[in-house]
Order: C-alpha cells, then sequence, then structure tokens
C-alpha cells in the first residue's frame, strides 16, 4: 500500500518540478529564476525523503540536511548579489 | 545592512555545520560522507559566517594567503598518502588498516589510512571552494 502512496506522491513532485522548470526557462527576471531554483532545491529535498520513506531506510537524512543548508547558502548569497551587486561580503 | 534574522540564524547554524562537517568526515568510510562533503560543509559555514559579519577576512587572507596553503597542503597530503601505499604496500594508493586498542575505553578502533587520504581530500575542497568565494566577491 505505501508503494501506491509514494508513486502518487513522486507523481506529484515531478509534475512540480517540472513547473518549476519551466518558469526558469521562461522566467522574465533574475529574481524568477533564484526562487524557482531554491523552490527546486526543496522539492528535490521532499523527493529524497519520499524515497527514505518507500525504502525504510534513513541513510538519506543526512542528504536532506546538508541539501537544505547549500540551498539556503546560495539563495542567501543570490540574494545579497541581486541587492548589492559583486560585493556580497561588505555589510 | 545585514538584517538582525540572518545574523541570529548564522550564529545558531554555524555551529552545527562545523560539527556534523566532522561527523561526516569521520564516519565517510563505511557510511555516506566522505572528504569531499565534509569540506563543502565547512566552506558553507565558513561563508556564511562571512556573509552575515562582512569581510574583514579577506585582506587577512590577501596578506597571508592561508587558504592557498591549506589547499596545496591537502593535496600533497593526499599524494603523499598515495606515495606511501606504494612503497609499502606495493601498489599506489593501497590503503592498510590497523586495529588500535584504545585505552580506557577498551574497544578496539578500527583505523584505515584512507582516512588520511580523506583528510587531505576535505583540506584541497575547503581551501578551493573559500578562494573561490574570495575571488568571486571581490571588486573588479
Amino acid at each position: 500500500m505505501i508503494d501506491l502512496y509514494a508513486t502518487i506522491a513522486f507523481m506529484v513532485l515531478a509534475l512540480s518540478l517540472a513547473s518549476c522548470f519551466y518558469r526558469l526557462f521562461i522566467g522574465p527576471t533574475l529574481p524568477d529564476r533564484v526562487v524557482a531554483i531554491d523552490t527546486m532545491t526543496t522539492i528535490i529535498i521532499a523527493m529524497i525523503a519520499v524515497y527514505c520513506i518507500k525504502e525504510g531506510n534513513a541513510i538519506f537524512y543526512d542528504a536532506i540536511l546538508v541539501l537544505s543548508i547549500l540551498g539556503f547558502v546560495g539563495t542567501v548569497s543570490m540574494a545579497k548579489f541581486l541587492a548589492k551587486g559583486r560585493k556580497i561580503f561588505d555589510q | 545592512m545585514t538584517s538582525l534574522i540572518f545574523k541570529s540564524i548564522t550564529k545558531t547554524v554555524s555551529p552545527i555545520l562545523m560539527i556534523f562537517s566532522l561527523y561526516l568526515l569521520l564516519r565517510g568510510h563505511q557510511m555516506p560522507g566522505g572528504g569531499f562533503i565534509a569540506g563543502l560543509m565547512t566552506s558553507a559555514g565558513l561563508v556564511l559566517i562571512y556573509l552575515a559579519y562582512g569581510c574583514d577576512f579577506f585582506d587577512w587572507h590577501k596578506r597571508s594567503r592561508f587558504f592557498y596553503y591549506l589547499f596545496s597542503g591537502g593535496l600533497a597530503l593526499s599524494f603523499l598518502t598515495g606515495l606511501a601505499g606504494l612503497f609499502i604496500g606495493g601498489t599506489f594508493l593501497k590503503s592498510g588498516v590497523a586495529h588500535v586498542e584504545m585505552p580506557f575505553i577498551h574497544e578496539s578502533w578500527e583505523f584505515a589510512s584512507a582516512g588520511i587520504f580523506d583528510i587531505g581530500v576535505y583540506l584541497v575542497v575547503c581551501g578551493v571552494c573559500v578562494s573561490l568565494m574570495t575571488l568571486l566577491g571581490e571588486e573588479e
């Protein structure tokens, strides 16, 4: 039964990943693309979690932690880049 | 100019990042982890700190070139581990295992020489990532 639920969840997540790709492709401005990439990171985290539940092992939970922190750092530095150009390390 | 929320998050998150990267480095022999991802996590923590609290670090780095030396030292450490495998074991990068008796807890601890190679990879990735962020963040 859990296989069926996991398959449905994978389908929904893949659909939302495809719509994020669409926004990344057509997105008129740079902030749209940044938000699309951040959302795609979150969706990939959700896919790893669903895969862990389906397989019944907890070995990929560390990958979730790493991916979320790297996505956070990337989004923050992109936001500072959009705000003040190349000098992202200035106060 | 950096917001208070971001500074508070950095104070909480960056020590957890450092500890977690050491954990990933040390258990990478038999479980998911290893030198590459541990170096990536450490450099993410450093970049987070410098994003939140300014760039006085860069003058220090430009004067002493610390991360270039870190990168070269890690590469030399990995290469020397490979050469030791060539001279002792017969093939390049051959790994040796020793079982060491721990002094107080009376358990045998498995020490593999691939761990030293992993520490070299860790130093290389950490130095390269922080130097890259330095070069990207400076003025043209």
